[in-house]
Protein backbone atom coordinates (compact mmCIF):
# COMPACT_ATOMS: atom_id res chain seq x y z
CA UNK A 1 0.00 0.00 0.00
CA UNK A 2 1.29 3.48 -0.87
CA UNK A 3 2.05 5.77 2.03
CA UNK A 4 -0.71 8.28 2.65
CA UNK A 5 -0.89 11.00 5.26
CA UNK A 6 -3.53 13.33 6.64
CA UNK A 7 -3.04 16.07 9.22
CA UNK A 8 -5.79 18.04 10.92
CA UNK A 9 -5.79 20.63 13.68
CA UNK A 10 -8.72 21.91 15.76
CA UNK A 11 -9.10 24.48 18.49
CA UNK A 12 -9.63 22.77 21.83
CA UNK A 13 -13.42 22.80 21.98
CA UNK A 14 -15.57 19.67 22.34
CA UNK A 15 -17.89 20.94 19.60
CA UNK A 16 -14.97 20.65 17.15
CA UNK A 17 -14.33 16.98 17.85
CA UNK A 18 -17.11 15.74 15.56
CA UNK A 19 -15.35 17.46 12.65
CA UNK A 20 -12.18 15.53 13.36
CA UNK A 21 -14.01 12.28 13.95
CA UNK A 22 -15.91 12.52 10.69
CA UNK A 23 -12.74 13.29 8.72
CA UNK A 24 -10.89 10.36 10.28
CA UNK A 25 -13.75 7.97 9.59
CA UNK A 26 -14.01 9.14 5.95
CA UNK A 27 -10.27 8.80 5.47
CA UNK A 28 -10.33 5.24 6.81
CA UNK A 29 -13.14 4.34 4.42
CA UNK A 30 -11.28 5.99 1.54
CA UNK A 31 -8.29 3.69 1.99
CA UNK A 32 -10.45 0.57 2.02
CA UNK A 33 -11.23 -0.06 5.67
CA UNK A 34 -14.73 -1.40 6.34
CA UNK A 35 -17.42 0.52 8.24
CA UNK A 36 -16.79 -1.34 11.48
CA UNK A 37 -13.03 -0.73 11.47
CA UNK A 38 -13.44 2.91 10.43
CA UNK A 39 -15.92 3.40 13.27
CA UNK A 40 -13.48 1.90 15.77
CA UNK A 41 -10.69 4.20 14.62
CA UNK A 42 -13.01 7.21 14.86
CA UNK A 43 -13.97 6.19 18.40
CA UNK A 44 -10.34 5.80 19.47
CA UNK A 45 -9.36 9.20 18.06
CA UNK A 46 -12.38 10.92 19.61
CA UNK A 47 -11.62 9.42 23.04
CA UNK A 48 -8.02 10.66 22.91
CA UNK A 49 -8.94 14.13 21.63
CA UNK A 50 -11.64 14.44 24.32
CA UNK A 51 -8.94 13.70 26.90
CA UNK A 52 -6.70 16.41 25.44
CA UNK A 53 -9.47 18.99 25.72
CA UNK A 54 -10.78 17.91 29.12
CA UNK A 55 -7.51 17.12 30.89
CA UNK A 56 -4.54 18.63 29.04
CA UNK A 57 -6.32 21.93 28.36
CA UNK A 58 -8.85 21.62 31.22
CA UNK A 59 -11.65 22.64 28.86
CA UNK A 60 -10.07 25.98 27.97
CA UNK A 61 -10.61 26.68 24.28
CA UNK A 62 -7.41 28.52 23.44
CA UNK A 63 -5.29 25.43 22.76
CA UNK A 64 -4.92 23.31 19.68
CA UNK A 65 -5.15 19.57 19.14
CA UNK A 66 -3.52 18.06 16.06
CA UNK A 67 -4.15 14.62 14.63
CA UNK A 68 -1.97 13.00 11.98
CA UNK A 69 -2.95 9.77 10.28
CA UNK A 70 -0.41 7.77 8.30
CA UNK A 71 -1.06 4.60 6.39
CA UNK A 72 1.82 2.53 5.07
CA UNK A 73 2.84 -1.12 4.96
CA UNK A 74 -0.60 -2.24 6.09
CA UNK A 75 -0.23 -0.20 9.26
CA UNK A 76 -2.32 2.71 10.45
CA UNK A 77 -0.43 5.10 12.71
CA UNK A 78 -2.26 7.99 14.37
CA UNK A 79 -0.61 10.69 16.45
CA UNK A 80 -2.64 13.06 18.62
CA UNK A 81 -0.69 16.02 19.97
CA UNK A 82 -1.41 18.91 22.29
CA UNK A 83 0.58 21.50 24.23
CA UNK A 84 -1.40 21.38 27.46
CA UNK A 85 -0.74 19.71 30.78
CA UNK A 86 1.11 16.41 30.37
CA UNK A 87 -0.57 13.17 31.38
CA UNK A 88 1.23 11.30 34.19
CA UNK A 89 2.78 8.12 32.69
CA UNK A 90 0.88 5.80 35.02
CA UNK A 91 -2.47 6.96 33.62
CA UNK A 92 -1.94 5.23 30.29
CA UNK A 93 -0.06 2.30 31.81
CA UNK A 94 -2.90 1.43 34.17
CA UNK A 95 -5.85 2.37 31.94
CA UNK A 96 -8.43 -0.40 31.52
CA UNK A 97 -12.13 -0.63 30.89
CA UNK A 98 -13.59 -0.60 34.40
CA UNK A 99 -14.84 -3.84 35.87
CA UNK A 100 -18.17 -3.71 37.67
CA UNK A 101 -21.11 -5.74 38.88
CA UNK A 102 -23.88 -5.18 36.31
CA UNK A 103 -26.49 -5.66 39.02
CA UNK A 104 -25.01 -3.01 41.31
CA UNK A 105 -26.66 0.02 39.73
CA UNK A 106 -25.37 2.54 42.24
CA UNK A 107 -21.75 1.77 41.39
CA UNK A 108 -21.89 1.55 37.62
CA UNK A 109 -19.01 3.53 36.08
CA UNK A 110 -19.89 6.81 34.38
CA UNK A 111 -16.43 7.77 33.21
CA UNK A 112 -12.79 6.80 33.17
CA UNK A 113 -13.32 4.47 30.23
CA UNK A 114 -11.71 6.35 27.35
CA UNK A 115 -8.10 5.16 27.38
CA UNK A 116 -9.13 1.62 28.28
CA UNK A 117 -11.31 1.58 25.16
CA UNK A 118 -8.43 2.95 23.06
CA UNK A 119 -6.12 0.18 24.30
CA UNK A 120 -8.70 -2.42 23.27
CA UNK A 121 -9.08 -0.96 19.78
CA UNK A 122 -5.41 -0.46 18.94
CA UNK A 123 -2.48 -2.87 18.84
CA UNK A 124 -0.06 -0.37 20.35
CA UNK A 125 -0.55 2.86 22.29
CA UNK A 126 2.24 5.00 23.69
CA UNK A 127 2.68 8.52 24.97
CA UNK A 128 5.53 11.01 25.08
CA UNK A 129 5.80 14.49 26.49
CA UNK A 130 8.80 16.45 25.22
CA UNK A 131 9.47 20.19 25.18
CA UNK A 132 5.91 21.03 26.12
CA UNK A 133 4.35 18.92 23.39
CA UNK A 134 2.42 15.79 24.33
CA UNK A 135 1.99 13.09 21.70
CA UNK A 136 -0.11 9.97 22.03
CA UNK A 137 0.59 7.47 19.24
CA UNK A 138 -1.79 4.65 18.30
CA UNK A 139 -0.95 1.84 15.90
CA UNK A 140 -3.39 -0.53 14.27
CA UNK A 141 -2.52 -3.22 11.74
CA UNK A 142 -4.74 -3.30 8.65
CA UNK B 1 -23.38 25.56 17.39
CA UNK B 2 -26.56 23.74 18.40
CA UNK B 3 -25.68 20.87 20.69
CA UNK B 4 -29.29 20.29 21.76
CA UNK B 5 -30.52 16.74 21.81
CA UNK B 6 -33.55 15.88 19.71
CA UNK B 7 -35.65 13.31 21.58
CA UNK B 8 -39.22 12.24 20.84
CA UNK B 9 -41.58 10.25 23.06
CA UNK B 10 -43.58 7.49 21.45
CA UNK B 11 -45.45 4.44 22.70
CA UNK B 12 -45.79 0.84 21.55
CA UNK B 13 -48.76 -0.63 23.38
CA UNK B 14 -48.20 0.20 27.02
CA UNK B 15 -44.44 0.67 26.68
CA UNK B 16 -42.91 4.14 26.41
CA UNK B 17 -40.37 4.47 23.58
CA UNK B 18 -37.88 7.32 23.76
CA UNK B 19 -36.50 7.97 20.29
CA UNK B 20 -33.18 9.79 19.96
CA UNK B 21 -33.25 11.67 16.67
CA UNK B 22 -29.75 13.14 16.92
CA UNK B 23 -27.02 11.33 15.01
CA UNK B 24 -24.27 11.79 17.55
CA UNK B 25 -24.03 11.34 21.32
CA UNK B 26 -20.53 12.57 22.07
CA UNK B 27 -18.84 14.61 24.78
CA UNK B 28 -20.22 17.85 23.31
CA UNK B 29 -23.76 16.49 23.29
CA UNK B 30 -23.61 14.55 26.57
CA UNK B 31 -24.94 17.33 28.86
CA UNK B 32 -27.93 17.93 26.57
CA UNK B 33 -28.51 14.16 26.33
CA UNK B 34 -28.56 13.86 30.12
CA UNK B 35 -30.97 16.81 30.33
CA UNK B 36 -33.26 15.37 27.66
CA UNK B 37 -33.48 12.01 29.44
CA UNK B 38 -34.22 13.56 32.84
CA UNK B 39 -38.01 13.85 32.41
CA UNK B 40 -38.24 10.15 31.57
CA UNK B 41 -36.03 8.84 34.35
CA UNK B 42 -37.76 11.04 36.92
CA UNK B 43 -41.25 9.96 35.91
CA UNK B 44 -40.90 6.66 37.74
CA UNK B 45 -41.58 4.48 34.71
CA UNK B 46 -40.95 0.80 35.49
CA UNK B 47 -39.14 0.49 32.18
CA UNK B 48 -38.84 2.10 28.76
CA UNK B 49 -37.28 1.56 25.36
CA UNK B 50 -34.48 3.87 24.23
CA UNK B 51 -34.45 3.84 20.44
CA UNK B 52 -30.94 4.61 19.19
CA UNK B 53 -31.53 3.64 15.56
CA UNK B 54 -30.80 7.18 14.32
CA UNK B 55 -27.53 7.42 16.26
CA UNK B 56 -24.41 6.81 14.19
CA UNK B 57 -21.81 7.55 16.83
CA UNK B 58 -21.55 7.41 20.61
CA UNK B 59 -18.41 7.87 22.70
CA UNK B 60 -17.69 6.93 26.31
CA UNK B 61 -18.85 10.33 27.57
CA UNK B 62 -22.19 9.86 25.84
CA UNK B 63 -22.48 6.38 27.29
CA UNK B 64 -21.52 7.75 30.71
CA UNK B 65 -24.31 10.32 30.42
CA UNK B 66 -26.78 7.50 29.76
CA UNK B 67 -25.54 5.56 32.78
CA UNK B 68 -25.60 8.68 34.96
CA UNK B 69 -29.12 9.61 33.90
CA UNK B 70 -30.55 6.20 34.51
CA UNK B 71 -28.89 5.78 37.88
CA UNK B 72 -30.91 8.82 38.93
CA UNK B 73 -34.24 7.16 38.25
CA UNK B 74 -35.45 4.03 36.57
CA UNK B 75 -32.99 1.21 37.09
CA UNK B 76 -30.82 0.55 34.02
CA UNK B 77 -32.10 -3.01 33.96
CA UNK B 78 -35.46 -1.57 33.04
CA UNK B 79 -34.16 0.18 29.96
CA UNK B 80 -34.03 -1.68 26.68
CA UNK B 81 -31.85 -0.29 23.89
CA UNK B 82 -33.41 -0.67 20.45
CA UNK B 83 -31.96 -0.53 16.96
CA UNK B 84 -28.37 0.29 17.86
CA UNK B 85 -26.16 0.30 14.78
CA UNK B 86 -23.11 -1.98 14.90
CA UNK B 87 -20.76 0.87 15.81
CA UNK B 88 -23.02 1.93 18.70
CA UNK B 89 -23.60 -1.61 19.95
CA UNK B 90 -19.83 -2.16 19.81
CA UNK B 91 -19.25 0.45 22.52
CA UNK B 92 -21.78 -1.21 24.82
CA UNK B 93 -19.94 -4.50 24.32
CA UNK B 94 -16.44 -3.03 24.67
CA UNK B 95 -17.39 -1.48 28.01
CA UNK B 96 -19.51 -4.49 29.07
CA UNK B 97 -22.52 -2.20 29.36
CA UNK B 98 -24.39 -4.78 27.26
CA UNK B 99 -24.55 -6.70 30.57
CA UNK B 100 -26.45 -3.76 32.08
CA UNK B 101 -28.68 -2.64 29.20
CA UNK B 102 -30.47 -5.23 27.10
CA UNK B 103 -29.95 -4.61 23.38
CA UNK B 104 -32.66 -5.45 20.84
CA UNK B 105 -32.59 -5.17 17.05
CA UNK B 106 -35.84 -3.18 16.86
CA UNK B 107 -38.19 -1.06 18.94
CA UNK B 108 -40.95 -3.65 18.60
CA UNK B 109 -38.71 -6.47 19.85
CA UNK B 110 -37.62 -4.34 22.80
CA UNK B 111 -41.19 -3.32 23.64
CA UNK B 112 -42.36 -6.93 23.46
CA UNK B 113 -39.61 -8.01 25.85
CA UNK B 114 -40.50 -5.29 28.35
CA UNK B 115 -44.26 -5.83 28.07
CA UNK B 116 -43.90 -9.60 28.47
Amino acid sequence: MDERRLQLTIESRLTNVALLGGAIRSSCLAVGMDESAAGEVELAVVEVVNNCIEHAYRKTDDGQVSVSLEISDHTLRIKVSDRGRAMPPEVLATATVPTFDPGDTAHLPEGGMGLGIVKQLMQDVHYESTGGTNVLTMVRRL
Amino acid sequence: MNTGMDIVEDRIGSVVVVRVKSSRIDAAAAPAFRLALAPFVKRGLPHFVLDLSAVGFIDSTGLGALVSSLKAGTTPAGVAIAGAKDSVAALFKLTRMDKVFRLFPSDSAAASALAG
